[in-house]
């Protein structure tokens, strides 16, 4: 990777990432899928993420002055259960997780009963199929990127994962994708 | 909704893995790639044959539009939270962008109309002194009172609140409107009749 090449990922990753919150959260999953596959080139694209990663910091500080992160965490968990109780006992933690991600498939016809659940299991057992087995490949890298955007999404609107990492925590992002799109 | 990639791709991961399996016998090839259309067809069938889901934020424009008709130039307009942002919206009142980064939603619209006045709550302390005591500053002075809420009501305790401090200021509710999700309701304190103190 040259330093262009650095340069223009810096600038195109922080200007998809002022878009909205959904954005800067698919661009910070897409740098971390960019850092894991490197060929020579390891130390530019590490330059190149942690700017990436530097300048959205720096953004998030800015929404996270903009507005009142506590009130906003109060309407997204009483009107729509928006965060996930982690619970040492793995079974309702489980219970609590599949409840959250099966609303990921709400949007789609025919969304009742376990049909969305059985969608889901579905789709992330491929997708981590397809990770895990097809090092190189364009649809392994895919895959890898919608995990770790899917990662990020949840372990991001864990009440406790909130409290680990104070700011990030306080994304937008995490109350609107939580709560009205992946549970 | 942005993580339909996920669902869309991953389905589409795990069907191709399931025709891998597949491939040394044709017919079940051809079987499975039938069935898979049907399926998909099915899906689309059953989505054409229902009714379009409505619009969450209906009527606004319409209400927006009567509440403007019907406000007299010594009324007062209250718009509930909720219903301030599709009033600004739609109204033809001046409107500016006020930064406020204490509130879980960081602006908020301003009316150069003395007669508007936003009435805005706390989720977790709707009937808060502050409130009412804002309420009645708007109010203070004026016959009738139009009160615009949008369909994001967050909170009905926040709505027999204001019901009280209407009332308690000597105003009776003479008409209530419903236009699909926006409420628009109209208060008139009685003729002669003084406002308690």
């Amino acid at each position: 990777m040259a330093l262009a090449e650095a340069v223009a990922w810096v600038t195109a990753a922080t200007v998809l990432g002022l878009v909205s919150g959904f954005a800067l959260l698919a661009t910070a999953a897409a740098g971390i899928v960019f850092l894991l596959h490197p060929t020579s080139d390891r130390r530019v694209r590490f330059l190149a993420v942690g700017a990436q990663a530097t300048l959205q910091l720096i953004l998030l500080l800015a929404i996270h002055r903009a507005y009142n992160a506590h009130e906003l965490e109060v309407f997204w968990a009483r009107r729509h259960d928006a965060y996930l109780d982690f619970d040492v006992n793995p079974v309702r933690f489980g219970d609590e997780l599949l409840d959250h991600v099966s609303r990921v498939a709400h949007v789609f016809p025919g969304n009742s009963g376990w049909w969305p659940t059985l969608c889901v299991i579905v789709a992330l057992l491929g997708l981590a199929g397809a990770a895990l087995t097809k090092r190189s490949s364009a649809s392994a890298v895919r895959a890898r990127y919608l995990l770790v955007a899917i990662w990020a999404a949840y372990s991001t609107s864990s009440r406790s994962g909130q409290r680990e990492a104070g700011l990030l925590f306080s994304l937008p992002i995490t109350r609107v994708a939580s709560a009205h799109h992946c549970g | 909704m942005w993580l339909i990639p996920l669902l869309a791709v991953g389905l589409a991961v795990s069907l191709q893995a399931l025709r891998t399996l597949s491939v040394d016998r044709r017919w079940r090839r051809v079987g499975f790639d039938a069935v898979l259309y049907l399926i998909a067809a099915t899906v689309l069938i059953t989505a054409v044959g229902h009714d379009a889901p409505p619009y969450a934020l209906p009527g606004s424009e319409s209400a927006v539009k009567f509440v403007q008709s019907e406000l007299g130039k010594d009324d007062a307009l209250l718009v509930i939270q909720g219903g301030h942002y599709q009033f600004a919206l739609e109204s033809d009142f001046d409107a500016s962008i006020r930064a406020r980064p204490q509130e879980s939603i960081g602006f908020v619209p301003e009316f150069a109309d003395p007669r508007v006045h936003v009435v805005e709550f706390a989720f977790d302390r709707p009937d808060s002194p502050r409130v009412s005591r804002r309420t009645r500053a708007a109010i203070r002075g004026v016959n009738r009172v139009i009160v615009y809420s949008g369909s994001h009501i967050f909170s009905f305790k926040f709505l027999f609140r204001l019901d009280h401090v209407l009332r308690s200021e000597g105003f009776r509710n003479r008409a209530a409107f419903n236009f699909v999700g926006e409420n628009v309701s109209i208060w008139e304190r009685p003729r002669g009749g003084a406002a308690p103190r």
